[in-house]
Formats: structure tokens, C-alpha cells, sequence
């Protein structure tokens, strides 16, 4: 008797989701609510309990302006993920980016530990605030018309990758003309693990990026050398600190072009294989 | 140099309505607010519902703000491995139970094995439908339906408020598809005796 009311009573929430039940339990519960007036009861108990929840759970709309104020509300992406402030088109990469490009012109090559003929390293404290720059995305051939030099692209793509956006950014006091990104995403991931960033640099200038102790080494690409830097300076509650293992640089150049390459160690980037990348650009 | 800082804005803000929800989701992990507002827009009346349902109207939409607010920080490290929407409900979710927690507002009651009791007085429900006044009745349901443990009244908001299906339901959930079917009879067991109670019906068919 028990067994047969429960597995009724199944049935009958089962029905009211429109469930549909197997042809024997259709013929069993008709054949159980015939006899069982308490079953025929809990059914009616049942439907008249479910119309009442459904009428008391109409719900007015949401305020009108509830999205307008959450959109307002919105922090700015600050503390991601430390590689994530890479995959935020909008400022994030230029951080780094803006960071590196620090000091132009003057005697900049005394102290200067690692230098290219553009770009050098300074074990120095932080710059004063970071800054972000905003990027237009474009296509891969709107890139290359923004630019008089040809845009590098390594060949082959890195195994698993794909050039997943392709963005112009203005605004380098030290570059000369637009800088162009590369993003690129491996398969199956939402947030790019690779970007490539180039531009032309000023005649005669050279930029000194500030850089931790022991953050920074030069390497051989090829024939050529590069600046590897592993960490980025992060803002801190306010303080820039200098955050290592999430993220690897290597920074090479190219006549006037410098061209930056920007890894996460999280996804198996090392020095090695972002060198070997670099070897391979077109 | 210092001065320069801005926030993206996007050209093809004008065209965000058109893009699929994988595009925009991408681009708001991008850190593209215009994109996430475009979701918001999108998820706002249902994500206002469940939190309702879930937590009332006093703290819903600032639940609901909430909710959105920690997706948005969320974002770029949501992975893709479930649906954009079942990620936001959970997190919608989670914020109603959080908040519950904290307030204290949730009253758990259990009532073992109601639904395995044996009916033995079959006029009683008549009694109640039939005696009761509506206001009471409706009185007796919302606080019935306060004293469900949250989850469960979630789980109920879904299917008799939004009309999910089981698998949408044990999607969100993260539960079997077969289970939804027992926990919502148990629910509505639940809060038929719940219900009782509230009404002071005696000699229910559990006792």
C-alpha cells in the first residue's frame, strides 16, 4: 500500500512537469487513484499547491534602469588573473606594454644593464602610475594598411594556436606611428596565451624599460640578441610591486622595428620555445 | 603620458547587439563593459526572478546587481566548460545563498521522509482547500515556501516559476537529470506539509 502511494505520488509531480510516464505507470496510477480517495486527494492538493506557487511567483519586471546602473557599476579589470591583464584588449596589455616604454631620449644608456640599440633594461623602481592607451580591433590586412612596415606573423602558428584578434593602438610617445597586437588563443581557451606587439621606433631614441633585480637577461634569437624579462609590474593597492611567474617577455628588434613577445608560463611558455617562436617570425 | 587613460570604446559598440552570445561573452572577458551590458540586458529579467523566488523582493535586485557584478570579475576566468548561462545562475545562485547565510533569514525545517508517509485521512485535504481562506492560504504558502531551504526553493523556482526543463534544471544544478524528478517531488511534498502547518491543519497523513 505504502509502496503504491509514493511511487503515485511520483507520478503525479512527474505529471505536473509534463513528464511524460511510461505506458504501465499511465495504467498503475489510474488503477491506484481509483481506489486510494488519500492519493486523489494529495493530486488535487498537489495541483491547487502548484497554481498557487506559479501565481504568487510572477515576478514584476526588473527596475528599468537596473541595467544602466549595473553597467555603471562595473569595476575596471584591475586585479585578474595576473596573465589575464594581458587578454584585456582595452588596457591590459598596454600596461605592460606603456611600462616597458618608459624613459626616451636624454643620456638613458648610463646605467643602463641590458641595452638593444632601442629598447634597454634598468634594475629601477616602478614608473609613477601605469597607462592605458585604448586599441581599436581590426583585421589582420586593416593592420598592415595602418602601417608603412610589414607586419611579422611567426610561420608556422605555434602548434594549437590561433590568431584569435588583431588590434591598432596609438598613442606611443616613443613609437613612431601605430603599434599593432596579436593575440593569440590556443584551442579551446577564451583568453589569448600569446601576444605579439610591434612598432617602429623614433629615430634615434632609445627606451629604457624599469625592471626588477635579476627580472631581466639577454639572450641570443638566431644571429641576434633579445631581451628576455620574466614579471610585469603590477598595481598593489595603489603600490606598483613586481610580479614574477605569470608572465615571460622577449623583446627583439628588427632594424627600427621593435618587436615584443608576451607568454604565459602557465600554458608552457619558456624561454626556450618563446625564443624558438621568435626564430621563426616572418 | 600619465593622463592617458581610457577605456576602451569599441567602434563596434553600435553593432554589440548583433553578435552571438560566445562573441560578446568574449569581448566582456576582453574587459569590453558595453559587451557585458549587452548580457546583462539580456539575463537581467531572469537572473531578477531567481532572486526573487530565492531570496524575496527586499534583496533581489541587489542580489541580482551582485550577481552580475561577480561574473563580470569573474569572466576572465570563466573557461567555456559550461554554458555562459548556467555559469551566470550558479553565480547568481551562490549569491543568494551567501546572502541567506548571512542574514539568517534561512530556516531550514526538515521534515524527513514526508513523501514516504502513508495517507490515511483522505478528507483532509478538501478540508483545507475548501475551508481556508484565500489569504491565509496564500499567507501560509509564502511562508511555507520561506522556510524550504533554499536550494530547494531555487530548484522549485526554475521549473514552476521559469518552466526549465530537468535537464536545464540538473544542468545548473550540476545533478543528475534523473534526480531532478524526486527532489522536486520531495520539494513539493515538503512544502504541502509545511503548508499544513502553517494553516494548524491537523492529523496529516505523515503523522
Amino acid at each position: 500500500m505504502a509502496s503504491e502511494c509514493v511511487a503515485a505520488r511520483q507520478w503525479l509531480s512527474a505529471r505536473l512537469d509534463q513528464v511524460p510516464l511510461a505506458p504501465d505507470a499511465e495504467g498503475q496510477l489510474a488503477a491506484h487513484l481509483a481506489t486510494c480517495a488519500a492519493c486523489r486527494s494529495f493530486a488535487e492538493e498537489l495541483r491547487v499547491q502548484e497554481q498557487a506557487v506559479r501565481e504568487l511567483w510572477v515576478v514584476s519586471p526588473v527596475p528599468p534602469d537596473f541595467a544602466a546602473r549595473t553597467i555603471a557599476a562595473l569595476p575596471p579589470r584591475r586585479r585578474l588573473v595576473p596573465w589575464l591583464r594581458y587578454a584585456s584588449v582595452a588596457a591590459a596589455l598596454l600596461v605592460a606594454l606603456v611600462s616597458l616604454l618608459l624613459i626616451g631620449g636624454g643620456d638613458v644608456r648610463a646605467g643602463v644593464d641590458l641595452l638593444l640599440r632601442r629598447v634597454g633594461l634598468r634594475e629601477a623602481p616602478p614608473p609613477g602610475s601605469l597607462v592605458t592607451v585604448p586599441l581599436r580591433e581590426v583585421t589582420l590586412a586593416e593592420a598592415q594598411q595602418a602601417v608603412p612596415w610589414a607586419v611579422r606573423l611567426p610561420d608556422p602558428v605555434p602548434a594549437g594556436y590561433q590568431l584569435t584578434s588583431v588590434a591598432v593602438g596609438a598613442g606611443y610617445q616613443f613609437a613612431n606611428g601605430p603599434t599593432i597586437f596579436l593575440f593569440y588563443t590556443r584551442a579551446g581557451a577564451t583568453v589569448p596565451q600569446l601576444v605579439i606587439t610591434q612598432f617602429r621606433a623614433a629615430d634615434s631614441s632609445t627606451v629604457i624599460a624599469p625592471i626588477a633585480p635579476d627580472a631581466g637577461q639577454r639572450v641570443m634569437v638566431g644571429t641576434r640578441e633579445g631581451l628576455l624579462i620574466e614579471g610585469l609590474w603590477v598595481e598593489r593597492g595603489g603600490a606598483q610591486v613586481w610580479e614574477r611567474g605569470t608572465l615571460l617577455r622577449l623583446i627583439i628588434e628588427d632594424e627600427t622595428q621593435v618587436i615584443q613577445f608576451e607568454a604565459d608560463p602557465a600554458a608552457g611558455w619558456d624561454a626556450s620555445r618563446l625564443i624558438a617562436l621568435a626564430e621563426q617570425l616572418r | 603620458m600619465s593622463k592617458r587613460q581610457t577605456r576602451r570604446a569599441g567602434p563596434a559598440a553600435a553593432k554589440l547587439g548583433e553578435l552571438d552570445e560566445g562573441e560578446l561573452v568574449r569581448r566582456a572577458q576582453l574587459g569590453d563593459a558595453a559587451a557585458f551590458g549587452v548580457l546583462i540586458t539580456t539575463y537581467q529579467e531572469v537572473i531578477y526572478r531567481l532572486a526573487v523566488r530565492t531570496a524575496g523582493y527586499e534583496a533581489a535586485e541587489d542580489l541580482a546587481q551582485v550577481a552580475f557584478l561577480k561574473a563580470w570579475e569573474a569572466l576572465p576566468r570563466f573557461a567555456g566548460d559550461a554554458a555562459f548561462s548556467t555559469w551566470l545562475y550558479r553565480i547568481a545562485l551562490n549569491s543568494c545563498y551567501d546572502y541567506l547565510r548571512r542574514s539568517a533569514k534561512q530556516r531550514f525545517e526538515p521534515l524527513d521522509d514526508l513523501a514516504l508517509a502513508v495517507p490515511d485521512q483522505q478528507d483532509v485535504a478538501a478540508q483545507v482547500i475548501a475551508t481556508a481562506e484565500d489569504a491565509e492560504r496564500r499567507a501560509a504558502l509564502v511562508a511555507a515556501l520561506a522556510k524550504l531551504p533554499a536550494d530547494e526553493r531555487a530548484l522549485l523556482a526554475l521549473r514552476v516559476g521559469e518552466g526549465w526543463s530537468y535537464e536545464q534544471i540538473a544542468t545548473t544544478f550540476a545533478i543528475n537529470s534523473a534526480t531532478v524528478g524526486t527532489r522536486l517531488f520531495r520539494i513539493r511534498a515538503r512544502l504541502r506539509q509545511l503548508v499544513r502547518q502553517q494553516l494548524g491543519v491537523e492529523g496529516d497523513d505523515g503523522e
